[in-house]
């Protein structure tokens, strides 16, 4: 039988031997690296790891709010929008009253003001972490874009991207469950003062976020 | 016709909202506003246990137990509050990811957080967090024994 030894003379382990103690080591190692990651050393996890134990959870909802505008092509406003956003793990209702402001680029509206309701998903928000108020509640960056029809009063159609800052006013991460942010969509209404017949824009700026209400719900 | 059309979509979705609101505000109203427990937790430092009292340490010797001292004040001191705990290798960066990270219960009556975990020798730096509050940041070393 070969024993795996191709070296000859002072060869006094075999290949076959040396291969059973590499793989034993290497499950050894990867035993350990388990055991570390249970305790939260997440630099030994693998990514599907790191995914079971930290992956975002879902929580989701509907938002309602109005803005308003001014300028000319070049403009800028602000918002006051509530949030109504399940934990759909924890079962908990969160009421979130955001305001913010945002410089605007796009086909002028003179003056806008609008009233508008859709729908908010919330991404990176840790499984683990059960009461979710402090990682709602905070200084976000937005950044938005809007079509519609626009005839002295428009109907439009927007989407939201919001990303979660932490107090330093860096993007918050966390390992596993990623960056933090928010997508919306919304469907808006109300009168502006140049009619354009279609209404495009985008929209740039900062808000912040306050926990009004937390409702468990199941 | 087409600002017929526009005008009578307008006013339905202005109804739908109108009622939204409403409906909203009434379920609401008999709701007490939620109150959050703030914690707040000054004076970090890195610390170890000698005959009962914590003393201020800056290097730790490679397995020692590594503590967080400091002030901790919840707004509600019957209650407690979960914080974060994330260790970067080096300097945090908002680019870097921990190497390290802990949920733990704290309430007004702690002295100290164990950081459960094993370091290296080398520099890190160990943040404290509610939720996206950065609460504390020290430094800490780690050296070989």
């Amino acid at each position: 039988m070969d024993d795996g030894c191709r070296t000859g003379e002072g060869c006094s382990l075999s290949q076959a031997q040396a291969n059973e103690d590499a793989q034993k080591q290497a499950l050894l190692q990867a035993e350990a690296a388990k055991g570390q990651c249970d305790e939260g050393h997440y630099s030994y996890c693998s990514n599907f790891d790191l995914w079971l134990k930290r992956h975002s959870k879902p929580v989701s909802g509907i938002h309602v709010g109005y803005s308003g505008q001014s300028g000319y092509g070049l403009e800028g406003g602000g918002y006051d929008q509530w949030d109504f956003l399940i934990d759909w793990k924890e079962g908990n209702l969160y009421v979130v009253q955001t305001v913010g402001a945002f410089s605007y680029l796009g086909t002028p509206t003179g003056m806008l003001g609008k009233i508008y309701a859709g729908t908010s998903v919330v991404h990176g928000v840790p499984g683990d972490v059960s009461d979710i108020s402090g990682l709602l509640a905070g200084s976000q960056f937005d950044a938005s874009a809007e079509i519609g029809l626009d005839a002295f009063a428009e109907v439009g159609f927007g989407k939201g991207f919001s990303v979660a800052l932490d107090s330093e006013g860096n993007p918050y991460y966390t390992l596993g469950a990623g960056y933090m942010y928010t997508t919306a969509n919304s469907l808006g209404f109300g009168p502006n003062a140049v009619p354009n017949a279609i209404e495009l824009g985008g929209q740039l700026g900062g808000s912040e976020s306050f926990i009004m209400w937390v409702i468990p719900l199941w | 016709m087409k600002q017929k059309e526009l005008t009578t979509v307008g006013k339905i979705f202005l109804v739908v909202w109108i009622v939204l609101c409403m409906l909203i505000v009434w379920a609401l109203s008999s709701i007490p506003v939620y109150k959050p427990t703030i914690i707040n937790f000054t004076n970090l430092y890195t610390c170890e246990k000698v005959e009962d009292q914590w003393i201020a340490v800056s290097s730790f010797n490679v397995g020692q137990d590594i503590y967080l001292c400091g002030n901790i004040r919840l707004s509600d001191s019957t209650q407690k509050k979960e914080i974060q705990v994330r260790v970067y290798e080096g300097e945090r960066a908002f680019y870097k990811h921990e190497i390290f990270y802990a949920n733990v219960m704290v309430s007004s009556m702690d002295k100290a957080i164990l950081v459960n975990t094993y370091l290296s020798p080398g520099i890190y730096e160990i943040q404290i967090n509610s939720g996206r509050r950065v609460l504390g940041v020290v430094q800490v070393e780690v050296v070989s024994q």
